[in-house]
């Protein structure tokens, strides 16, 4: 293992000698000439080249590569891994020109997220980057770049959205040419990876160490805990109504995100997040997808979806043995117009009675200077048939004094889409939370994206926070999990 | 004898800047922890004060990646404020690397004997 490690140090040290980053942007961003690259008979190879064909940027870019690897020639071509957003670009079709600038700045966001010391990545136009890790193996590396790539995608496209991505490694060819290697699927990456750092790969919770603190955990919030087979089949999904596959929306998945509360060190509740696939992709981003599901009936229709996955999935807790709480998002617009409301009601309603302790609604889309009176209104019929109603607003946007009195249990927001530096950020959840708590309501972060932000959200106060940071999104609700501070800097 | 102060609190960074340079000790200065990383590559401090809520990399993170790379340099990790109790960051941060911790607000000839004596010894508490 030793010598295994040795190897990337010297590639770190080659690099920092070198001046590579220098360099990388140098040929990157310098206009570099169009070099010919001599055709390649190996059929493993390149997935952009089957897909499209080799153009001349493609000619240019590789040999970019080779100049680079030239240039420093302890830097093998192994090392270099590309992420590659041509098939995202290819299913955003004529819309790419719109969200072009948006991809790329998110792209850059994820990955400079995860570089270390040493590391360096540079794009090459608004579709590709190239990426070498100093201290990764070069199996870590690629399963790192993989996971990078997918979290890209998955914040443009949605999460069932990883066939898109397409990450390779540079090879270089006996005579001399450079070419990209195709990486493997998820499963052939992470065989035989070993540490991949603050990227875990999206995975079942850590198994609890002891079924005792669950219990304990379980019986003060009031949940019996029955522990569930890990084979067991998952819950049946309920099949979408024929109304609610509205022009708009081609397509509704779920997953579901664990929330951690950190002052009882568990996570215990899971929060639905529909993904919705439009007509027209503009618009279709993973937890965004929510607020811009289209019009209010388009919107009404997701909610109701929602709702019968819910129940579908109450119902099987009722079966299993599972005892959870789903908090269920809600837009508050479908909410404002009686009509609406009422059908809403009766649908959450037909939720099995014994079943409703384990619900929450989460009203989200709340508008900035939303009154009391109107809040009332919208809540004062959910309250019946649930554990709380919480509202996620914007943040900094809310009137906390407007919220006192309206049944309102719990008030939090979505950061993960803010484009905001951390450093507001942080300052943003201070006055948040310091707002919160005169009003005396419980407090919730969603889309924590790093260590540095879930660590300002629990040491600002947030009752629950959940991100990538946390735990990734799964296929279902799973179970109550012991989760403590410590477990935020486990290497899973 | 050189210290780097990483603190995104510019008050707080700042105040224990002067405090150590005034018993003579010389000061590096980092805004957060991956500014932190890059001082401590470049100064090679002969001692680690770091704040633990911070944007970009917060003070844990930083204390793993700079274990890695030095596991004997003497690291204080400081926080205060929260709800639920900094102390919590201060005995992960202890149990993931820091050589000794200090919750704040903390007594200035504390943080100066802490610093000399961690320092003078070169190696973990």
């Amino acid at each position: 293992m030793a010598s295994e490690r040795a190897a990337p140090t010297q590639q770190a040290e080659a690099v920092a000698d070198t001046g590579l980053i220098g360099k990388v942007r140098r040929i990157l961003w310098g206009g570099g000439k169009t070099t010919e690259v001599r055709p390649v008979e190996q059929r493993k190879t390149l997935a952009w080249r089957q897909a499209n064909g080799r153009d001349a940027d493609e000619a240019q870019f590789l040999g970019e590569i080779r100049r680079m690897l030239e240039r420093t020639p302890s830097l093998q071509a192994s090392r270099v891994n590309i992420i590659g957003l041509k098939r995202v670009k290819e299913r955003f079709g004529d819309s790419w020109q719109r969200v072009a600038d948006r991809a790329d700045r998110i792209a850059r966001n994820v990955i400079e997220r995860h570089m270390e010391l040493g590391d360096i990545y540079a794009g090459w136009g608004l579709d590709t980057y190239i990426v070498v890790f100093a201290r990764l193996s070069e199996q870590e590396a690629r399963v790192k770049c993989y996971l990078i790539g997918n979290e890209v995608v998955r914040t443009l496209l949605g999460d069932e959205a990883s066939e898109y991505l397409e990450v390779k490694t540079a090879v270089t060819r006996v005579d001399g040419s450079v070419d990209l290697q195709a990486v493997g699927s998820m499963d052939r990456l992470f065989a035989g990876a070993e540490v991949i750092g603050p990227l875990a790969p999206p995975s079942e919770p850590v198994p609890p160490p002891t079924p005792d603190p669950v219990d304990t955990i379980g019986a003060e919030l009031g949940l019996s805990y029955v522990p569930i087979e890990r084979d067991r089949p998952a819950a049946p999904v309920v099949p979408e109504s024929d109304g609610v596959r509205a022009n708009l929306l081609v397509g509704i998945d779920f997953v579901f995100r664990p929330m951690w509360d950190p002052t009882r060190n568990v996570i215990a509740t899971y929060r639905c997040i529909p993904q919705v696939r439009l007509s027209d992709l503009d618009g279709a981003v993973g937890d965004a997808s929510l607020a811009v599901a289209g019009d209010a009936e388009a919107m009404a229709r997701l909610d109701s979806a929602v709702i019968a996955r819910i129940k579908a999935d109450l119902k099987a807790m009722a079966v299993d043995g599972r005892r959870l709480i789903i908090a269920m998002p809600i837009h508050f617009e479908t909410l404002c117009s009686t009509a609406q409301r009422r059908r809403v009601t009766q649908e959450i309603g037909a939720i099995p009675e014994a079943m409703k302790q384990y619900l929450v609604i989460e009203v989200v889309a709340v508008p900035s200077g939303v009154l009391k009176s109107r809040l009332m209104d919208v809540i004062a019929p959910l309250r019946l048939h649930c554990r709380a109603v919480s509202l996620q607003v914007a943040i900094g946007t809310i009137d906390f004094s407007q919220i006192r009195g309206t049944g309102v249990s719990a008030v939090g927001a979505d950061i993960s889409h803010l484009a905001k530096s951390e450093f507001i950020v942080m300052q943003q959840l201070s006055r948040f939370q310091r707002a919160a708590e005169k009003a005396e309501v419980v407090t919730f972060l969603h889309g924590a994206q790093s260590r540095s932000l879930v660590a300002a959200a629990v040491g600002a106060g947030f009752h629950y926070v959940d991100g990538d940071a946390v735990a990734a999104t799964l296929a279902r609700p799973e179970r109550i999990v012991p989760f403590q501070l410590a477990d935020l800097y486990v290497q899973r | 004898m050189q210290v780097l102060v990483i603190d995104d609190d510019v008050a707080v960074r700042q105040t224990i800047a002067l405090l150590l340079e005034d018993a003579g000790i010389e000061v590096v200065q980092a805004a957060d922890g991956k500014e932190g990383l890059r001082a401590f590559q470049r100064a090679r401090p002969d001692l680690i004060v770091t704040d633990i809520i911070m944007p970009e990399k917060e003070g844990i993170q930083t204390i793993i990646d700079i274990r890695k790379q030095d596991p004997n340099l003497p690291i204080i990790a400081i926080s205060g404020g929260g709800r639920i109790g900094n102390t919590d960051f201060l005995e992960i941060a202890a149990r993931l690397g820091a050589s000794t911790t200090l919750p704040k607000p903390f007594d200035p000839e504390v943080l100066v004997d802490l610093v000399r004596k961690l320092a003078g010894a070169g190696k973990k508490a």
